[in-house]
């Protein structure tokens, strides 16, 4: 088992290496220069020669390269442009917000779609069956910026029953929330019914059923827990992508992640904290891959021994 | 995504007569899915409307009536009108004219760079096969939304960065199902056979391993290309994809999204568009997959 977990993470390292590569050289891939763009006349010659020496540019490529890595390591992308903070401080700001909408949507998505994923799959072929799949490749199709959109015109413009944007307090975070464990769902929901009707032919299940064993018991211990490993992928990544920032409905619901961060930071041409925020998702996501991998160990313990 | 069903295989010894046709049996079994043929309907319904919006809009999607501001659907305008007045059914014809074109631009990008990378990675092998799927790797390692803005920020605000940016943020998906193909059809005997006659790689590649990849990549494009349209609307209801005065399905929603405390109709008829068009798409992508799929049909 650790041996599998230690090669699983040496594995990663130059991922880590190729994302931080890339998030290097995207400022040099900008046309024209970079310290111009991003300023974008906001300053004069002088203060874009001062930009230019204060993010490294004036110096040779290889010796950036290398400022940029060892800085990276230590999780230092320098100050924004346009607040002045540390990229780094402005990101953990941000965190917790994204922490708690993806914390809050997953809960309500998993629910719903691991249950209604089971149900379909039991009642395949039935109406309820192909209601509960109808409805779910429905939900794939809905783009979540308008669902939250529609949400907010119903329940916050014509209904007055929730706030429409911002932070404060529980009832904030209904609506972002539910909107984006919709769409979750739908996907978790897709993914147990095929896992699940794809388990339930099996002969052990078959057998467990002959032997006189209850039917909930069946789906509990034979079905749900041999159908769990494409659950679990979807899961760990979707959180990771998640905690990059529900990016396009926390700008719907002006929710202050990370997500809001990101796109700010694009529209204002701040690249450090592009740079930044960029690298941080990404890192998130490899982990949140590394943790589904070492829980497909635990899950199924075949794997451990390729 | 495919949802796979597996407990009641459908035996089809009557279709399956002499002289059928692989692809028309696939054909066959996708018109026999009341699914895929809804998906489809809805698509078609959706392309030609865009083609002949001209002929079916009432008025053209830039005028402007003050005296008909933010009205709910009537008569005259039927998806109401925006806050300047202009006849909502006609902005939403016109906008199909740039969404739809765009997502199958995501997906001529995608599947043109990826699979080639996937098919090289997997014939070849080795050292190539390493660098091309780290790369690729590497490209995974960002969620897709963020590598796409990530992209458009380097490339600027527009439909053409919007394109290239989902396109290449969709690449890794193509290259990896076409490596994968590739390794299986490789070590097949007929592969064996025409090496024996001596035919070079590229031969090869394209007569015999190519066909063999086409199914999966077909299944996939049809399947991104929902996404596809998600993902560019996305960008341009953030600012950062179609720019004014074009507008796209994302661009107008982002347009009734900020004036939704006057008027519901202008927010919410450019996204029933894009659900109508993603939900055919994703229709047809389950029905495409469960055609190919021989664990269904074999009986």
């Amino acid at each position: 088992m650790t041996t599998y977990i230690v090669r699983r993470i040496l594995v990663s390292i130059p991922v880590l290496w190729g994302v931080m590569t890339l998030v290097f050289f995207s400022v040099h891939l900008i046309p024209g220069d970079p310290a111009e763009v991003m300023l974008a006349g906001r300053a004069n010659a002088h203060g874009v020669a001062e930009l230019r020496h204060a993010l490294g540019l004036d110096q040779p490529l290889p010796l950036q390269y290398w400022n940029f890595l060892i800085h990276a390591v230590r999780l230092d992308f320098g100050t924004s442009i346009i607040s002045h903070q540390p990229v780094f401080s402005e990101i953990m700001a941000r965190f917790p917000y994204t922490l708690q909408l993806t914390a809050s949507a997953m809960l309500l998505a998993t629910t719903f779609g691991v249950l209604s994923g089971v149900l379909a799959a039991t009642r395949n072929r039935t109406a309820t069956g192909t209601l509960i799949v109808g409805l779910s490749v429905l939900g794939i199709s809905v783009p979540d910026f308008w669902l939250g959109t529609m949400l907010a015109v119903i329940f916050g413009v014509t209904l007055h029953l929730l706030p429409v944007a911002g932070t404060g307090g529980i009832q904030n975070l209904v609506l972002p929330s539910v909107t984006l464990a919709v769409v979750i769902a739908a996907n978790i929901t897709r993914l147990t019914r095929a896992a699940v009707v794809d388990v339930l032919s099996m002969d052990y299940v078959r057998t467990a059923r002959a032997k006189g064993v209850r039917a909930t018991l069946v789906i509990v211990k034979h079905a749900l827990r041999n159908a769990l490993i494409p659950v679990v992928t979807i899961f760990g990544l979707t959180v990771g992508s998640l905690l990059g920032g529900a990016v396009i409905l926390e700008n719907v619901f002006a929710w202050p992640g990370l997500g809001t961060l990101a796109v700010t930071a694009v529209t204002n041409r701040d690249f450090p904290v592009v740079q930044g925020t960029t690298f941080f998702f990404a890192v998130i996501l490899i982990a949140a891959n590394l943790i589904v991998d070492i829980s497909y160990a635990f899950l199924d313990p075949r794997i451990r021994y390729r | 995504m495919a949802t796979i069903n597996v407990s009641e295989p459908i035996v089809e010894d009557a279709v399956i007569g002499k002289g059928t046709s692989w692809r028309a049996l696939v054909i066959r079994r996708l018109f026999a899915n009341p699914g895929a043929v809804l998906g489809m309907a809805l698509l078609a319904i959706l392309i030609i409307a865009a083609i002949i919006a001209p002929l079916i809009a009432h008025y053209g999607p830039d005028s402007v009536d003050i005296l008909a501001l933010n009205q709910n659907p009537t008569g005259t305008h039927w998806f109401g009108t925006d806050y300047l007045g202009r006849d909502m059914w006609s902005r939403v014809l016109y906008g199909g004219r740039v969404s739809l074109p765009a997502g199958f631009g995501v997906i001529v990008i995608a599947m043109g760079i990826g699979a080639p990378m996937g098919l090289i990675a997997g014939y070849v092998g080795g050292i190539v096969d390493d660098l091309l799927m780290r790369l690729v790797d590497v490209l995974l390692a960002f969620p897709a939304i963020l590598l796409a803005i990530g992209i458009v920020a380097i490339l600027g605000p527009s439909l053409r960065s919007a394109v290239i940016a989902v396109g290449v943020a969709t690449i890794p998906g193509f290259a990896r199902i076409a490596r994968g193909s590739t390794l299986h059809a490789r070590e097949q005997e007929y592969v064996e056979a025409a090496r024996a006659l001596g035919h070079g790689d590229f031969h090869i590649i394209f007569r015999h391993i190519l066909p063999n990849v086409v199914d999966p990549l077909i299944v996939l494009g049809t399947l991104s290309l929902g996404s596809a349209i998600l993902a560019t609307a996305a960008l341009s209801f953030l600012g950062l994809g179609t720019q004014l005065p074009t507008s796209d399905w994302g661009t107008l929603l982002s347009l009734g999204y900020e004036h939704m405390f006057e008027s519901w109709s202008e927010v919410t008829f450019p996204g029933l568009a894009i659900v109508v068009a993603v939900l055919g798409i994703n229709l047809i992508g389950d029905g495409l997959s469960d055609a190919l799929n021989p664990r269904l049909w074999s009986g």
